[in-house]
C-alpha cells in the first residue's frame, strides 16, 4: 500500500525513536514554522514547537553566519533534564528531537542524521 | 487540520505580547517584560490551529524579521496610537509590502489612554485595516478573537466551526 508522504515521514520519525531510545520526542517542520509530522508526548504543544524549531535554526544560521563558521549543521540546547536537538532535512524542511539526559548524542546524532537524509528527500 | 502562522510586529512596548497573551491565554500582562527575539502562542479557531509568532520590536531585532515573515498568511501591524508612532508603523508596513503577500491589518492599540489617535485616523495614516484595541482589557478579547477569526477568512483560508 502506498503512504501519503505525511504517513512516510511519521514512520521515519518511529523509527527513529525505535533506534535511539534515549530520543522522547521527534518532530518535522517546515522552514516557515509550521508542524508537518510529530512524534511527541501529548503535553507538548506542537504547533508552538514547530515555531520555536524554525526560529531556533534560523537562529543558528545567523550565528554561524556573524562567526564565519561556515553553514549550519545542528543547534544543540542542554537543558538540567535532557538536550534538545535541531537541524535542517533538506531546504524545506527541520527535524528536533528531545533526548534523555544521559542520552548518547552521538547516537542520537548519527540516526537523527539518517532521518533527516530521508526525509529531505520526501518533501 | 490546517496550521496557519499569523504574525504581531510594531515597535516596542506598543502591547505585541499583551495581544497574543490575551488571545492564546486568555490573560492580561499587567507589567512590561520586553520580548527578547521572538515568542509564539498558539490558538485553535475552527479547524485551524494559529500559530502566533511574537516579534521583538527593538531595532537590534529588526534584522530577523525578514526570516520569521515567511509563510505568514496574516501580519498585525500593532502600534501604541500615538501619532509619533503611527507614522513609524506606517513605514514599517510600507517597508513590508515589498517583501510579502499575507494580509496587513493594523491594530491601533492602547485606545484607553488620553490622546489616542481614533482607530479610523490610525487607518487613514497606515492604509490598512484596522481596529482599535486595548490588550490589558479581558473584555476585549471576544474583539481581538473576531478580528483574527475574520482576518483568516479573508486570506483564504476555510475557518469552518
Amino acid at each position: 500500500m502506498l503512504l501519503g508522504k505525511n504517513e512516510e515521514i511519521e514512520n521515519i520519525l518511529r523509527k527513529l525513536q525505535e533506534d535511539a531510545p534515549q530520543i522522547e520526542g521527534a518532530a518535522v517542520v517546515s522552514v516557515e514554522g509550521l508542524p508537518i509530522a510529530a512524534s511527541l508526548p501529548p503535553e507538548i504543544d506542537d504547533v508552538r514547537l514547530a515555531a520555536i524549531t524554525a526560529a531556533i535554526l534560523s537562529l543558528g544560521e545567523r550565528a554561524v553566519q556573524e562567526f564565519e563558521k561556515g553553514l549550519v549543521d545542528e543547534v544543540y540546547v542542554k537543558g538540567s533534564g535532557g538536550y534538545i536537538l535541531v537541524m535542517g532535512a533538506g531546504p524545506n524542511a527541520v527535524i528536533t528531537v528531545s533526548a534523555s539526559k544521559d542520552a548518547n548524542l552521538g547516537v542520537v546524532r548519527l540516526y537523527m542524521k539518517r532521518a533527516a537524509e530521508k526525509i529531505s528527500e520526501l518533501i | 487540520m490546517k496550521y496557519v502562522k499569523v504574525v504581531f510586529l510594531g515597535l516596542p512596548s506598543v502591547g505585541k505580547t499583551s495581544i497574543i497573551t490575551l488571545l492564546s491565554e486568555n490573560r492580561v500582562v499587567k507589567s512590561y517584560d520586553p520580548t527578547v527575539g521572538v515568542d509564539f502562542g498558539s490558538l485553535s479557531i475552527g479547524e485551524c490551529e494559529v500559530c502566533m509568532w511574537d516579534f521583538a520590536g527593538q531595532d537590534r531585532f529588526r534584522f530577523l524579521w525578514d526570516d520569521f515573515v515567511r509563510g505568514a498568511k496574516v501580519i498585525f501591524a500593532v502600534s501604541d496610537s500615538t501619532p509619533k508612532n503611527v507614522l513609524q508603523t506606517k513605514k514599517i508596513i510600507d517597508e513590508l509590502k515589498e517583501k510579502t503577500d499575507a494580509l496587513i491589518i493594523g491594530i491601533a492599540n492602547k485606545q484607553d489612554l488620553p490622546g489616542a489617535m481614533k482607530p479610523n485616523q490610525v487607518e487613514s495614516i497606515l492604509g490598512v485595516p484596522t481596529y482599535g484595541m486595548v490588550a490589558i482589557d479581558p473584555r476585549k478579547r471576544v474583539k481581538m478573537y473576531s478580528i483574527l477569526r475574520q482576518a483568516l477568512e479573508e486570506a483564504v483560508l476555510t475557518v469552518s466551526n
